[in-house]
């Protein structure tokens, strides 16, 4: 039984299909990685799957289990972690305030309303102990608004890891670092156990080949290559879609900006 | 922008030695305080607590999990009209009985609110608060053979306290400021534990980011729910105290300008801290007293004012020694790189 | 008059009102994420304007044409000075600054006009009934709701059809979007502020001879105009048309069928409907 599966998964806004008939299944353990140019329906995808936006067809199972109806904090009862792409996890909160919401939640004690927090130390130890775990014990108790980028992007993965997720779900993780941070962001993603599945979001051609056992290519919004990093690479459409984009992105890099191809701007056009 | 104190960090204040000593002292002064107080003073005193706990109770939603609500006279004014309605329908003046009575009244109505806007986003939550709040007031304005209408209703008695045989009443002046006192000493109480708590932890988070709670596993509708209630009874609480401190209560009480009132409160006082929306409730009251005795415009001055802290020093008074000793160093390292010929 | 059409054209003059003012609130929400609390404040101050121009010159067709423009004159300047560097702040701030100006407005104009009731004089030219079929009618009241509905059709024409509606559309659908495509986003706010006010301020002297001048009166048509929002959506110039006549009516309809409950009878209509259907009339969702 998959981990995950999706059957012709589709969301349609207006006339667009920003997903259309997507289909694919992820194996316990595994690292998908996701990718497609922008506006290929990849978070929407994502958003999809964690239950912040329902579908208009199609289906999700996790563990074989029909989730297509779950809200999302269903979902993340049942074991579905997700970070987000603009989101500043609890931005004025410290890091172990931040990690500590996910801790209390696993353990049960969140309804908890008259014991100061600060008693519940199996809560305070396991924070510790991920902080630990992620290397961010030095930025305790700094908060997070006041992080800089890259370790505020840690700080995601290390909450949304804490809840100790079967699925997570990681939303373009490296977006906007820097090449340290990036390695730093992939040696993270490295280190999750293999108890949990691992969905991402990426663009970095080199992140995907370290992390990924497989790679599922999104175009419009549909499927239009999965398998291997190596096999995807070179199919000959993904090489169509994934020069351009590259290119883009290596102008990008150089300051320069260059109009992405096949890509209608999604707003009111020339008034 | 004041730096909230997430709610570890806050927890971590208030059980520091100084901390306690700072609020042990306050507590004395308030105890003594009557003592060399005018009865005039004494009157503004318990009103300043009265109010303090309605802004407390405010704080709670806005400053703790993020909800702005800006007809929290909901609660104030049902707090005052069951202890009218009460006396003057069912003769019950026993604040054993009513003080459960305007508990579950309070959560009640909170429910039953809070079902139908706290689903809605934020923007909505607000128009919503305020539309149940008139529609409170047009309510009483219109039953007023049941209500008294815009006449209110007279006949609130000071608590009374009957079990059994025994019965024990609170008169006015220095008696009634120490039932008030005791009340509120109470209730700060309990806000506190319930604020350092895992779910005032959640209720913070939520206020942060709610999506991101909710990617967590927390049901962020329930826990507004429940946030909702809880400030809803003590905003039902503080009218309770505030209709038997006038002894009458009338539909104003429901009215925007008391949800105006008390908002202004918190933001002056500091959201997101236990005490500011007590000293916020302090300065306006005694604002609005100074002002009344020299001028009609005192609803002007006080819009200038909010409007000043809005734009100038949003954390509020607690934020004053932040930005004081922020300005302190920039002065000190301008007049140090003045001295060394730097620009 | 039979009863019935009475009641429906008191809640569509009602509406009318509603509508010119909620227009303007929903059109400056939906284009630019802002709740101006202090938008009935303006239809106040739209309304003393006119009493004063009226009063001085006699006539009300002047107070009309001067009162909505130097209203919205004033408006540009606000959003210019007070409003604009908030924009980076945030939701609640905003709020939180037009709540005092409301109150601060509503205390000036209290100054300066004094706090009686006054009245404003309908034109004469308009001050006779009309017989429209089903009875007599106040032809001032016809009036109010034509200009209602032109206003609607106008509002529409220039979201719809004009360039500096499309420019509208594209800020209300992603002003990150429509700024980067190189719209002067700040221009289009200011402008649609500044018309909203204008609309509020129209409405306000529209109203003078219907409903009395009082302080106050700028909270109380805010929380009527609030409610119709919630019920038609914000954001939406249908939503507001829809929301306003429905409200209009049900006001309307309240004081005449229900009397025990009339000055509630626009919450109870709320109620039933967030119940019914949570997301508002236009199924648009509350919800975000």
């Amino acid at each position: 039984m998959s981990e995950l599966r999706v059957e012709n998964l589709s969301r349609r806004f207006g006339g667009l299909f920003a997903v259309d008939g997507v289909s694919f299944h992820v194996e316990s353990g595994e690292r998908r990685a996701i990718v497609g140019p922008n506006g290929a329906g990849k978070t929407t995808l994502f958003n999809l799957i964690s239950g912040e936006i329902s579908p208009t067809a199609g289906e999700i199972y996790l563990q074989g289990k029909n989730i297509t109806g779950a809200r999302p904090h269903e979902r993340a009862r049942l074991g579905m972690g997700r970070t987000f792409q603009r989101n500043n996890c609890f931005p004025s909160l410290s890091v172990f305030e931040n990690v500590s919401l996910a801790v209390q939640q696993r353990r049960g004690c969140a309804r908890r309303f008259w014991r100061s927090l600060r008693r519940f130390g199996s809560v305070l130890e396991e924070t510790t102990e991920v902080l630990e775990q992620f290397e961010l014990t030095s930025y305790a108790e700094v908060s997070a608004w006041n992080l800089s980028y890259g370790v505020q992007r840690q700080v995601e993965v290390a909450v949304a890891a804490a809840l100790r997720p079967r699925i997570l779900l990681l939303d373009e993780p490296t977006a906007g670092m820097s090449p340290s941070e990036t390695l730093h962001m992939v040696k993270f993603v490295e280190r999750l156990p293999r108890s949990i599945t691992v969905l991402i979001i990426e663009h970095d051609m080199d992140v995907i080949f370290s992390l990924a056992d497989s790679v599922t290519v999104l175009h419009f919004g549909r499927v239009i290559a999965d398998g291997s990093p190596k096999e995807v690479k070179g199919s000959p459409e993904v090489q169509a879609i994934y020069f351009g984009e590259e290119e883009e992105a290596y102008a990008h890099n150089q300051g320069k900006s260059v109009k992405s191809s096949g890509e209608g701007a999604q707003a009111g056009g020339q008034g | 922008m004041g730096e909230y104190r997430g709610v570890l960090r806050q927890a971590g204040l208030y059980s520091s030695r100084r901390v306690r000593a700072a609020l042990g002292a306050v507590l004395a002064l308030l105890v003594v305080f009557p003592h060399f107080s005018s009865s005039y003073i004494l009157s503004l005193g318990t009103e300043v607590l009265i109010f303090g706990l309605f802004a407390l109770s405010l704080d709670i939603l806005l400053g703790f999990t993020g909800l702005v609500s800006l007809g929290h006279a909901l609660f104030y004014g049902l707090g005052g009209y069951t202890l009218g309605l009460a006396a003057n329908h069912l003769d019950l003046t026993n604040s054993l009985v009513l003080i459960p009575a305007v508990m579950a009244g309070a959560v009640v109505v909170a429910m039953s609110v809070g079902f139908l806007s706290l689903r809605t986003v934020g923007i909505y939550f607000l128009m919503l608060t305020l539309a149940f709040a008139q529609m409170a007031y047009a309510l009483v304005e219109q039953f007023h053979n049941f209500t008294g209408g815009d006449d209110g209703l007279a006949r609130i008695t000071r608590p009374e306290f009957a079990l059994g045989g025994l019965s024990f009443r609170i008169g006015g002046g220095m008696e009634f400021y120490y039932y008030v006192l005791a009340v509120c000493v109470i209730l700060f109480y309990v806000v506190l534990r319930v604020i350092h708590s895992p779910f005032g932890h959640a209720l913070v988070g939520i206020r942060e980011n709610e999506n991101r709670m909710r990617a967590l596993g927390y049901d962020v509708f329930r826990y507004k729910l429940a946030a909702f209630a809880f400030s809803g009874v003590l905003g039902a609480l503080a009218g309770m105290l505030h209709s038997e401190f006038n002894i009458f209560v009338s539909p104003e009480a429901f009215y925007w300008t008391t949800s105006g009132t008390v908002l202004i409160m918190v933001i002056i006082g500091g959201t997101g801290t236990l005490i500011g929306p007590v000293m916020g409730a302090g300065l306006v009251l005694l604002m609005r007293n100074l002002l009344s005795s020299y001028t009609e415009r005192e609803a002007m001055i006080t819009g200038i004012v909010f409007i000043l802290f809005v734009l100038f020093l949003r954390g509020g008074l607690m934020d004053v020694p932040a930005v004081v000793r922020t300005q302190l160093t920039k002065i000190r390292s301008r007049a140090r790189s003045g001295k060394a010929g730097v620009s | 008059m039979e009863v019935l059409a009475l009641q429906v054209l008191n809640g569509l003059v009602f509406g009318a009102i509603l509508f010119l003012v909620a227009s303007g609130l929903s059109l400056v929400f939906g284009l630019m994420d802002f709740l101006n609390l202090a938008h009935g404040s303006f239809y106040m101050l739209g309304a003393y304007l006119g009493l004063s121009v009226s009063l001085a010159t006699g006539s009300f067709w002047l107070a009309l044409a001067i009162a909505p423009i130097a209203v919205g004159i004033l408006g540009l300047g606000l959003e210019r000075t007070l409003l604009r560097p908030l924009y980076a702040r945030g939701h609640l701030d905003q709020v939180l600054l037009t709540f005092g100006l409301a109150i601060l407005m509503n205390d000036a104009i209290k100054w300066v006009w004094g706090a009686d009731v006054r009245s404003l004089e309908a034109p004469a030219i308009l001050s006779h009934s009309v017989n429209i079929g089903v009875g007599s009618y106040p032809a001032y009241r016809l009036f109010l709701i034509v200009v209602g509905l032109v206003v609607a059709v106008a509002l529409w024409w220039l979201i719809e059809r004009t360039s500096l509606g499309a420019k509208v559309r594209a800020g209300v659908n992603d002003a990150d979007m429509a700024s980067a495509l190189g719209l002067n986003v700040e221009r289009v706010f200011s402008l649609v502020f500044g018309l909203g006010l204008a609309l509020a301020a129209l409405s306000g002297v529209l109203a003078g001879p219907v409903f009395s001048l009082f302080p106050g009166m700028g909270f109380t048509i805010l929380i009527s105009v609030l409610v119709v929002v919630v019920v038609g959506g914000m954001g939406s110039l249908k939503g507001a048309l829809l929301g306003s006549v429905l409200i209009g009516l049900s006001d309307s309809f309240g004081k005449a069928y229900l009397p025990e409950v009339s000055r509630a009878s626009i919450f109870l209509v709320m109620v039933v409907i967030l119940l019914v259907m949570p997301g508002g009339l236009m199924g648009r969702s509350l919800r975000g």
